[in-house]
């Protein structure tokens, strides 16, 4: 005898998610899923938006990593709740930690909450974590090719932070290609960021962009 | 490697599916998976294997259907699986995804009854 199901397997997942952003809703949280490979600058990216967020809004952050605790360390040092997410190898969060890493934080309402998310561009980008806003953190050291090879994960991106950007003539990175790639990929206007947290170049645009997205989310 | 995660959930689904059926043993599973969902068949074989033991999945086999990725050409309107890039073979213009490619789920359960 065969059943038929068509179920999706992500169900419960998605459930848990569901669940996050009514929560998020009703205590007016923002959260922030960050997603990349190792080393695209995801850590320094979180930094630099508490650097020049904090003194405006609540910030929180929850820290995934396979093992090691040390971004949430530098984290920490900044005076904002941090807390660390091991997933003792698993290659991505899921909403289930992030409702229980809310829960523990005991957040105040308005605040803003940084996902930083295991670093890889295919696993996390199936998960989804109840999230605001869904930003990719992609770096010029990487390649031109990464939106062909993993599609996924920039089509679900809400933004595009193109990183390290000041080694993008030394290494012949193709800005057109990497372009076009996303332009394929996103049917919404596409928001791509081009910065390099190191010399501070294009930072400023991206900080601007946040206060016009955050300001009228805390006043409503 | 979240083959792991996933291969629990479709443990679940597949008891909770089987709760009200009597059955003698579960022969086989379909599984659908899209190209581009982000499952690795061999791990998700790799995973079925030791988590369904103990389970009423125990001994089953895993079938998994895989789907290409297929692109949209909207200047055209072909569908075309992607190559290296986007581009449309028939009038090189930039293809979109489609939900193509993104399937998984699971399409039946086979029992002996
Ligand atoms: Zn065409």
């Amino acid at each position: 005898m065969e059943i038929k199901v068509i179920k999706n397997i992500l169900e419960r997942n998605q459930n848990a998610a569901d669940n996050i952003r009514r929560l998020a809703d009703e205590n007016k949280w923002y959260i922030m899923n960050v997603m990349g490979s190792p080393g695209a600058g995801k850590t320094s990216f979180i930094k630099c938006m508490i650097e020049n967020l904090k003194d405006t809004f609540n910030i929180a952050v929850i820290e995934g990593d396979v093992a090691s605790t040390i971004d949430a360390e530098q984290i920490a040092s900044y005076g904002v709740k941090v807390l660390q997410i091991n997933t003792g190898g698993a290659c991505h969060l899921v909403a289930d930690s992030i409702a229980e890493a809310i829960d523990t934080l005991n957040l105040l309402p308005k605040t803003v909450i940084f996902v930083e998310n295991i670093g890889n561009l295919i696993c996390p980008s199936s998960f989804d974590l109840g999230e605001t806003l869904r930003v990719v953190v992609s770096s010029a050291a990487e390649g031109d090719d990464k939106p062909y090879k993993y599609p996924i994960m920039f089509e679900k991106a809400d933004i595009v932070v193109l990183s390290k950007i000041d080694i993008v003539d030394a290494i012949g990175f193709d800005m057109q290609r990497y372009k076009k790639g996303l332009e394929a990929i996103k049917d919404k206007d596409l928001k791509l960021f081009e910065v390099s947290f190191r010399t501070k170049e294009g930072v400023e645009g991206l900080i601007d962009y946040f206060y016009t997205l955050l300001d009228p989310y805390f006043k409503k | 490697m979240h083959e792991y995660f996933v291969t629990q959930q479709l443990v679940k689904i597949a008891e909770d599916e089987l709760k009200d059926v009597s059955f003698k043993r579960v022969t086989r599973i379909k599984v659908v998976v899209g190209e581009l969902s982000g499952i690795i068949d061999e791990s998700l074989k790799f995973y079925f294997d030791i988590l369904t033991k103990g389970t009423i999945l125990e001994g089953a086999e895993l079938k998994i259907i895989t789907k290409k990725a297929l692109l949209y050409c909207q200047k055209c309107g072909e569908y075309f699986e992607r190559t290296k890039d986007f581009t449309c073979p028939k009038c090189l213009s930039l293809g979109k995804l489609t939900e193509h490619g993104k399937e998984f789920y699971i399409e039946s359960i086979e029992v002996d009854d």
